[in-house]
């Protein structure tokens, strides 16, 4: 491929990824009039944590455009409320899939027995059927038990999509560790449990860092469950609510472009503290 | 989904060629205590969690089976049992076929869009140049956002009182005034466009993979045999790559049949029902109309949609690898 060529496609792939995200940066950090002038202009002018300000609800009063003083976003408490939810569904979502997931998996991945590749696969087949069939089920079954709005009830569902994935990845990671490991725990009198506990889980610390990021976006980013089961309750997770300010909230883009990027930040936090874990992943070749 | 099913068998080949015959049959001195076979140790661990999989996905199943043969809508009264003619209904109900095309059209342009983005990104990736590394760093972002938020994105795109499309018209001086993006006859491929957005990355990382296997000195031998560019796109790169191409199109298309997120952020399966899609469809029969029932019927049209899709793959991929054969 011709040196052009190469530059102009990696001009465009650039554009094609970053502009997107670019334009809806550059939006939350812009007042309202600036934002819907016409004609429009591509980098703003003054910029400001105005919109931040206004859905966090940490202060009473803002100022904002040109001396104008405003109070905090309607949408405040239900953004905070929201990023709380959630914070709280991914994370328990996370530590039970690791506690629930990895056993089986190395299980999967270590001892030979019958019908393992069936089980496998039946664990895989979970994956391919689409959310959207099971919802109905599940939200009468919870109207009866009472578990609609609740965050119990919703953590249960999205373990139903982690747990399965999270068994794959790590089956793959278990069976690649070295084969004496545990004959060598065993030997120095481990018992099988202690062998996992203290030998071979310390082994694959990176897969399981890699495990957990993945169940926590999978958890953080589930929308059609969340919506459904926890959608206009006090167990609201970010996503309904940010669906809701789509059609509420006519005319205000800053404060909807800025609820949703601080709806990145979890996810990019934990994904910095375990990058050097995954990183580590990658020299091992473990996947 | 049969391709993972082949990487299955792989792996448990691979794994079992590792096991020499006595290395887990320890019978270490000290591990005496343990009474219990490897087998039975995997199967304590594995059974309970089995069960209760089994229990979350056979109950739904079988549930929604059951709701699907019964008129129930709480708005308007107990549940009555009907049997099939719910189906029959169905069959001929023109917003359930409306949903077909929708899902079908949907699918197609999802993934063929996503399958030329990834495999031209994939082939300039592939290449060295200054800034490599930095854009293989921001490349996978569309795909670290979550669905919903790669909606929200696009949505910010396409708008029509702030949306970047109309002010670079604008600016280009190709519009005078905002133009809607989202109208009947485009608003299927609007939405496909941000599905795309959001997926690519994950076909372009994958056919860097399989790029990243071939080796380079079959370009140079390539071009020795005075192979243009095509020639060798052709006849060296292709092959390498057309497994990678098939397992993306099955994973695009199976994500394309059921995404929601995007279509209830960007149109809410409208304007009108022009982008409904059979996920759409199920949500608005179920959850706005209440016709749970019904809901229930769509949802297993959607299952045979899934089904009817992979085993067209799996059909396309074992014809191929009994074609590789003979």
């Amino acid at each position: 491929m011709s040196r052009f060529v190469t530059y102009a496609g990696a001009v465009m792939i650039a554009l094609w990824t970053f502009v997107p995200i670019y334009w809806i940066f550059t939006i939350s950090i812009e007042y309202r009039v600036e934002t819907q002038r016409v004609p429009p202009h591509f980098f703003p002018e003054n910029p400001t944590l105005y919109q931040y300000k206004r859905v966090l609800g940490f202060w009473p009063e803002i100022v904002g455009y040109e001396g104008q003083v405003s109070t905090p976003s309607g949408h405040s408490k239900g953004v905070m409320r929201g990023l709380r939810n959630s914070v709280i569904v991914a994370a328990a979502t996370t530590v039970l899939t690791l506690i629930i997931a990895l056993p089986v998996a190395y299980a999967m991945g270590r001892y030979k027995f019958r019908f393992k590749s069936t089980l496998l696969f039946a664990i895989l087949t979970t994956r391919s059927y689409p959310p959207f069939a099971v919802l109905i089920p599940f939200f009468i079954a919870y109207q009866t038990l009472g578990l609609l709005g609740t965050l119990q009830g919703l953590i249960l569902l999205h373990l139903t999509i982690t747990v399965p994935l999270v068994i794959w990845i790590m089956t793959g990671i278990f069976a690649a560790l070295p084969r004496f490991a545990e004959r060598e725990a065993r030997l120095d009198g481990c018992t099988r449990t202690q062998a996992f506990l203290r030998v071979m889980l310390p082994m694959s610390a990176s897969g399981v860092a890699a495990s957990a990021l993945i169940a926590f976006l999978m958890s953080w980013g589930e929308f059609a469950f969340a919506l459904v089961l926890t959608g206009g309750t006090e167990a609201q997770t970010l996503p309904p609510v940010l669906a809701g300010m789509f059609y509420q909230a006519f005319g205000e883009p800053g404060e909807l472009a800025a609820a949703a990027l601080l709806g990145i930040v979890p996810p990019l936090v934990l994904a910095a503290i375990f990058q050097r874990h995954i990183r580590h992943l990658n020299i091992a070749g473990a996947v | 989904m049969p391709s993972i099913r082949k990487q299955d068998g792989l792996q448990v080949s691979a794994y079992e060629r590792s096991q020499s015959p006595d290395s887990e049959r320890v019978k270490a001195p000290t591990a005496a205590r343990a009474s219990l076979t490897d087998a039975q140790f995997a199967y304590i661990l594995i059974i309970p969690v089995l069960i209760v999989l089994v229990v979350f996905y056979a109950f739904p199943i079988a549930y929604s089976f059951w709701l699907s043969l019964n008129r129930f809508n709480p708005t308007m009264g107990p549940m009555k049992y009907v049997g099939f003619t719910q189906y029959a209904k169905a069959l001929h109900d023109p917003a359930v076929w409306n949903a077909v095309y929708g899902t079908a059209v949907f699918t197609i342009l999802v993934t063929v869009i996503a399958l030329f983005v990834s495999l031209g990104a994939a082939l300039v990736l592939n290449e060295r140049f200054r800034g490599r590394a930095l854009l293989l760093a921001i490349v996978v972002l569309p795909w670290a956002l979550s669905t919903y938020m790669a909606a929200v994105v696009w949505r910010h795109l396409v708008s029509q009182q702030y949306g970047l499309f109309n002010g670079i018209l604008m600016r280009l001086g190709l519009i005078d005034s905002y133009v809607a993006f989202i109208t009947p006859a485009s608003a299927l491929f609007v939405v496909a466009l941000a599905q795309t957005w959001q997926i690519a990355p994950l076909g372009i990382f994958f056919f860097l993979a399989s790029l990243s296997v071939i080796p380079s000195d079959l370009y140079r031998v390539g071009r020795l045999d005075r192979l243009g560019v095509f020639g060798r796109f052709r006849y060296i790169t292709w092959p390498y790559l057309r497994t990678a191409v098939l397992i993306i199109m099955v994973i695009v298309s199976v994500e394309a049949g059921r995404a929601f997120d995007i279509i209830y952020f960007l149109t809410q399966g409208g304007p009108g029902n022009s982008s409904t899609t059979l996920t759409w469809q199920i949500y608005h029969t179920t959850f706005t109309a209440f016709d749970i029932g019904y809901g229930a019927v769509i949802s297993y049209v959607l299952v045979a949609w899934i089904i009817i899709v992979t085993t067209i793959y799996f059909f396309l991929m074992f014809r191929r690898s009994h074609h590789e054969a003979a």
